[in-house]
């Protein structure tokens, strides 16, 4: 057995004993969004436009987040209007003007060929995203 | 009238704040000990399309730039030199009139030649900062500022425990990380709680968290041999990687469970001082509720944290022939290990603080 399949399974059996039946929605939903997000680079490395499938994603990964594991539904409804504007803020009040401004991009110093330009602005959005969603 | 006149001086102050930023850091050259040119003319040449054994097609353009050094011995000379760019921009990047970059002169028989190093970023991290600054404080006020200041504090620590790391090039330099990161949750909690019951609880918690998550690790990896890891795989290890692995994962670790511990013991905290008269089973089942609500969220914030770093770097693999299992275990098994050890930090922390905090607030009322 290799070592992450065995601190996969610690992981769930502790999230079982701690958070009972909401620990086990909550990590059905991690592993939904890690599938969701190796998807997302296999499709973008695939060639496929970035933005748009990043935004897809972004709001399935969000929608995961929020709805898999939460009861309240008014609750749950307001956490993700808010998280989806601002990640929709963040997307078009810093994405732009900064990529093309700062022009951060790609790598640092390591060989690279047709890598867009979007993707480490991206990064960063998600884990802005996904902050916002533990409130 | 009053609240309108507040609103309007604090939006003047962000604007001038920004522009007077903006024009300090593009004109700071003389503060850099690296030349800078600032590029006057470019002259864009033929676009040619490339082709890799992948078949990635790519535009590649080489451009002549002029420019005007900034600063340093050679000031105000002009250079001309060229600059290959591809449309994809991993490596290269396409520059413009007016951008300033920093430059290497090489000085040779008489001639000079130029390579470009970097584009100067300087005005954008500090304009970057600065809207952080003014969104922290309009947002949260006066805390903001200490939180912030926390951070910084925790920066400076850590840059001179690495250079420590990096000067004295230790063996067994795990403990030093250990110790410092122990260190660093103290200070930032005493810094941001103030020297009390909570604060003391919070650290125990924190404590007997990471030290069984890292326990759990330890022998995780002990008892499956490190099959899968790819220590080699770690960037920029000069020293034992395995080592530079586990004091990293210590570091992350200890933050997660930061996180959930300071919010369940401060819940309870703000719980007792509503009700004094709840007891220890009250309080410790609203503990583990408060964990359950927050550990999901706070599980997938760990993925995606994890995830955005290696994002760009998958993309290469895959596009460059790679199968998916290679990919995944050179690029992503390491960053996906150290989530699972947060993970599973986050979920001992919780029974463990909810526990803790009820024993102490509630032991002695409980009927």
């Amino acid at each position: 057995m290799t070592t992450i399949s065995l601190l996969t399974i610690i992981l769930a059996v502790l999230m079982v004993i701690s958070g009972g039946r909401r620990g086990a929605i909550s990590f059905v939903s991690l592993l939904l969004n890690f599938t969701l997000l190796f998807l997302t680079v296999i499709l973008i490395a695939g060639g496929l436009p970035v933005l748009p499938v990043t935004f897809l994603a972004a709001v399935c990964i969000l929608a995961i987040t929020i709805y898999l594991g939460n009861t309240d539904e008014v609750e749950t409804n307001v956490a993700f209007l808010a998280t989806l504007t601002v990640l929709v803020l963040m997307l078009l009040l810093i994405v732009p003007p900064l990529d093309h401004l700062a022009q951060i991009h790609g790598f640092s110093n390591e060989e690279s060929e047709e890598i867009e330009a979007f993707n480490l602005a991206i990064g960063v959005n998600f884990e802005e995203i996904a902050l916002t969603t533990t409130y | 009238m009053l609240k309108v006149k507040k609103i309007l001086l604090e939006v003047a102050v962000i604007f001038l704040g920004g522009i007077a930023l903006y024009f300090a850091t593009s004109h700071n050259a003389f503060m850099y000990q690296q030349p800078i040119l600032q590029v006057t003319a470019v002259e864009n040449g033929k676009t040619s399309v490339t082709k890799d054994e992948f078949s990635n097609r790519d535009e590649q353009t080489t451009q002549r730039l002029t420019g005007r050094i900034l600063n340093g011995s050679s000031k105000g000379e002009k250079y001309t030199f060229s600059n290959t760019y591809t449309k994809s921009g991993g490596i290269d990047q396409k520059f413009h009139v007016g951008q300033q970059l920093f430059v290497n002169l090489y000085h040779q028989k008489g001639r000079t030649s130029v390579s470009v190093s970097t584009y100067k970023r300087d005005t954008y991290f500090a304009i970057l900062v600065w809207i952080m600054l003014c969104l922290l404080l309009l947002v949260m006020k006066i805390k903001g500022l200490r939180a912030l200041g926390s951070v910084l504090f925790n920066f400076i620590l850590f840059i001179l425990i690495v250079q420590l790391d990096v000067n004295w090039n230790i063996t067994s330099f795990f403990a030093i990380f250990a110790c410092s990161a122990l260190i660093f949750t103290a200070l930032t909690l005493v810094w941001i709680l103030g020297w009390n019951k909570q604060c003391l609880i919070t650290l125990e918690a924190i404590v007997i968290g990471t030290a069984l998550a890292f326990a759990i690790c330890i022998f995780a990896m002990w008892i499956t041999n490190d099959q899968g890891m790819h220590y080699e795989a770690l960037d920029f290890a000069t020293q034992q990687p395995k080592q530079l692995f586990l004091a990293a994962s210590v570091i992350g670790l200890l933050g997660t469970v930061m996180d959930a511990a300071t919010d369940i013991v401060s819940t309870l905290f703000e719980m007792k001082r509503r009700q004094p008269q709840v007891g220890f089973k009250r309080l410790y089942s609203s503990g583990k509720q408060v964990g359950k609500s927050i550990m999901g969220p706070l599980v997938n914030v760990l993925l995606l944290i994890f995830f955005a770093e290696t994002f760009t770097l998958a993309i290469l693999y895959f596009r460059t022939g790679n199968s998916i299992g290679y990919t995944f275990s050179w690029t992503m098994s390491l960053g996906l290990v150290q989530s699972l050890i947060s993970g599973i930090g986050i979920t001992l922390v919780i029974p463990t603080a909810s526990f803790l905090a009820a024993i102490t607030l509630g032991g002695r009322t409980e009927k």
